[in-house]
């Protein structure tokens, strides 16, 4: 039986914004920038998206001038993480 | 990466969290600065204070006053890495941070109660390292701080036997073997 995918982390870009925070306590926008060779636009959109459905916790504040994005995944994103990954061993058997 | 329209099969999303769970593995920065920075200036202070007891000065401890302007600079230092060069935070870094801000919040509080425990402070200190040493040796999964916990661990013990004096030079043969030498060794391997 297949079970359905979270399509909010059923992304490319989500997903691998997602797998990072897993592993880190915080991370900077720059950072996940980097990371997921993503544009500074998109990445900001798919960011506000986990956010609205409370899977990451963004912090906005400012490193001398610059302004600094520090992201953090919640319990809720942990979560539903975890339900991807199990869904997702479904396809793969 | 690429717009999120692109649709994903579920062995590419495995790959996919894969290889972004191994570009956050191994952001253990070099923090050698510590090691090397404390382990000189414990091994000043512990060695001045032997110094100026065999000279019969009044106050051999008055060395240690060198450890305030150490702090200041260990924060300043702290501070000016995490505006220029910290980007993330994992949880071992925060468990690593916790544990040496803990161990210098003892190593502060245990000499003024050195009248309860029979002045025996340089080997409480030494014990209270040998753990953060050998767990930090662990977090970074770097063996020569494993067995320089195991080093603070012995001189400690050992300090117990001998009179304050001699305490100072055991002490700071065991910075040197259990701090310094795994600090190098660290800096030596991040180049």
């Amino acid at each position: 039986m297949f079970k359905e995918l979270d399509p909010l982390l059923h992304s490319q870009l989500r997903l691998g914004i997602m797998s990072l925070l897993l592993g880190l306590d915080s991370a900077d926008f720059v950072f996940l920038k980097e990371k997921t060779d993503s544009t500074a636009g998109n990445l900001s959109v798919q960011l506000d998206k986990l956010s609205e459905a409370g899977y990451i916790q963004i912090e906005k504040s400012f490193k001398g001038k610059k302004p600094l994005t520090t992201c953090r995944i919640t319990k809720k994103g942990i979560k539903a993480f975890e339900d991807y990954v199990n869904s997702l061993k479904t396809y793969i058997k | 990466m690429t717009n999120e329209t692109e649709k994903l099969s579920p062995q590419q999303s495995l790959d996919l969290i894969q290889s972004m769970i191994n570009e956050a593995k191994g952001n253990v920065r070099d923090n050698s600065f510590y090691y090397l920075f404390w382990g000189w200036v414990l091994i000043t202070a512990h060695l001045g204070s032997f110094t100026l007891s065999k000279i019969d000065f009044e106050y051999p401890f008055a060395v240690w006053l060198i450890v305030i302007p150490a702090w200041i600079i260990s924060f300043a230092y702290g501070s000016r890495q995490r505006k220029h060069h910290k980007r993330t935070t994992t949880h071992l870094e925060k468990i690593n941070i916790t544990l040496w801000v803990s161990f210098g919040v003892l190593a502060v509080v245990i000499p003024f109660f050195g009248s309860f425990i029979n002045y025996q402070i340089n080997p409480m200190i030494l014990l209270v390292g040998s753990m953060a040493t050998l767990a930090s040796g662990v977090i970074l999964k770097f063996k020569p701080l494993i067995i320089g916990g195991i080093i603070f661990f012995v001189f400690g013990l050992s300090c117990f036997f001998v009179s304050n004096e001699y305490q100072s030079l055991l002490s700071a043969l065991a910075i040197t073997l259990g701090y310094l030498v795994p600090g190098y060794l660290l800096k030596s391997q991040k180049r």
